[in-house]
């Protein structure tokens, strides 16, 4: 039960969900887009976010857009933020993306948790970006500016860097990346049904290794530093791995779930295996 | 742009009938339909979206009624338990004991009908990852397998504790 009132809006095109947005601003309502709901109830009920004001951007068609597009000489992969997580994982349209999607929460959250509210949500887990990062996805963003493009890893820097106002509409990937070779793995503590003590998503293009990693760290993370070190052919496997378990700049995650030590040990176990496994599928 | 503010009357169409209501646009699918609409079969768990005890159909997919708006689905098709018209599924549960204290029962049989209406012969893989949505705290999970296995044509099967 969500104990506060909130003004429900449904506006059926970008350019009437930003106004919709910088009209509730303007009247002090704290208004929030609002996709799947996941996350957005249950934060209401227990009162870590009171929006005054949701904006479900389910009903715009460029939020629901889901296949190929061809423009500017090259195919795109397009995924709107209010595609659901179950959607996109049967779409099948990007492999890594779907295997990443499969994992996140359960089944039935997954038929409301969108790709969008994966990405802008409050969560630290995100998994839906992983393969985005790595495979150099980019970001369609709406706001009272107008509409922009920014590559994955300038829209994301520890969290969606969306302007005040500014919408997720889309994710658009060339669809070439769905001819890289990858490797997912994911690590829980208590089971198939929780959050990831390390998500890691690979991509090799020829000999060059991408990474992005989730869970280990407070937020996800692409270090190209260190897939510098993956992709050194000179090293085995292993000692790639363990070179880049030790260089990676960014401070592992000490909870409850686990110890900064355990999460890092996970790490250099799960970049060896892909690493291996990456080196098979040559 | 449709637009929902302090308390408005909703429509919505629940198991083939139009049932009109008045809610807050805060309200969850939830409470409306156990405390709006008497549909007190949808069960009330951790409001939270763990437990899956709060299970419904919207269009013919399970979703937790505790993390969906009411406003958000006046323009679907709802399922809840007291509609459910899967009596080989409800049998198969009856059968092979997939329930002990009953209070997870409702959420399981709409999350396990979808499953059967997508995948009629479910492999044991979409079985798991279907019904891992759902706890039963009692943990009688085998006979919850065993009742969808069997209501999609498997032959029933001897439960380990009747074994001699």
């Amino acid at each position: 039960m969500i104990h506060f009132d909130v003004v429900y809006l449904r506006p059926e095109s970008m350019a009437e969900a930003v106004e919709c947005y910088a009209d509730a601003a303007g009247r002090g309502q704290d208004p929030v887009f609002y996709a799947g709901g996941t996350e957005i109830t249950t934060f209401c009920r227990t009162g870590k976010v009171r929006p005054g004001c949701l904006i479900d951007i389910k009903g715009i068609p460029d939020c629901q857009a889901l296949g190929v597009e061809g423009g500017s000489g090259r195919d795109e992969l397009v995924f709107g933020a209010g595609v659901t997580l179950n959607r996109v994982i049967e779409s099948e349209l990007f492999a890594p993306l779907s295997r990443a999607c499969e994992r996140i929460a359960d089944h039935t959250v997954r038929n409301r948790l969108t790709l969008g509210g994966n990405i802008a949500g409050q969560l630290p887990y995100r998994e839906a970006l992983l393969p985005l990062l790595a495979g150099g996805a980019r970001f369609v963003l709406a706001g009272p500016a107008g509409v922009r493009t920014l590559p994955a890893d300038a829209a994301f820097a520890s969290r969606l860097m969306h302007a005040e106002g500014e919408l997720l509409v889309q994710v658009r990937i060339d669809r070439r990346a769905t001819a890289l070779p990858s490797f997912h793995c994911r690590r829980e503590r208590g089971g198939r049904i929780d959050y990831p003590l390390l998500s890691l998503c690979l991509l090799r293009e020829g000999d060059s290794i991408r990474m992005a990693v989730s869970g280990a760290y407070s937020h996800p993370v692409r270090d190209v530093s260190v897939e510098t070190t993956l992709s050194d052919r000179a090293l085995s496997p292993g000692e790639r791995a363990r070179a880049a378990a030790e260089a990676i700049p960014h401070q592992f995650l000490e909870d409850f779930r686990a110890s900064g030590a355990y999460r890092r040990h996970l790490f250099r176990l799960a970049l060896d295996e892909g690493l291996k496994a990456l080196e098979a599928d040559r | 742009m449709k637009r929902y503010e302090g308390w408005v009357p909703l429509t919505l169409d629940i198991n083939g009938e139009k049932r009109e209501t008045v809610v807050r646009p805060a309200d969850t699918l939830l409470r409306v339909l156990r405390e709006k609409l008497g549909l007190r079969g949808t069960r009330i768990g951790c409001e939270n979206g763990d437990c899956g005890a709060c299970t419904v159909q919207v269009n013919g997919e399970p979703v937790k009624s505790c993390m969906v708006l009411a406003v958000e689905v006046e323009a679907d098709k709802i399922t809840t338990i007291e509609g459910l018209a899967d009596e080989t599924l409800k049998e198969a549960f009856i059968e092979e004991g997939g329930f002990q204290c009953g209070y997870c029962t409702p959420g399981f049989l709409m999350n396990a009908a979808a499953l059967l209406a997508r995948h009629p012969k479910p492999s044991d893989e979409e079985i798991r990852v279907w019904l891992e949505s759902n706890l039963c705290r009692c943990t009688g999970y085998e006979g919850i397998e065993r009742a969808v296995k069997r209501a999609g044509g498997a032959p029933p099967q001897v439960p380990n504790d009747r074994r001699d």
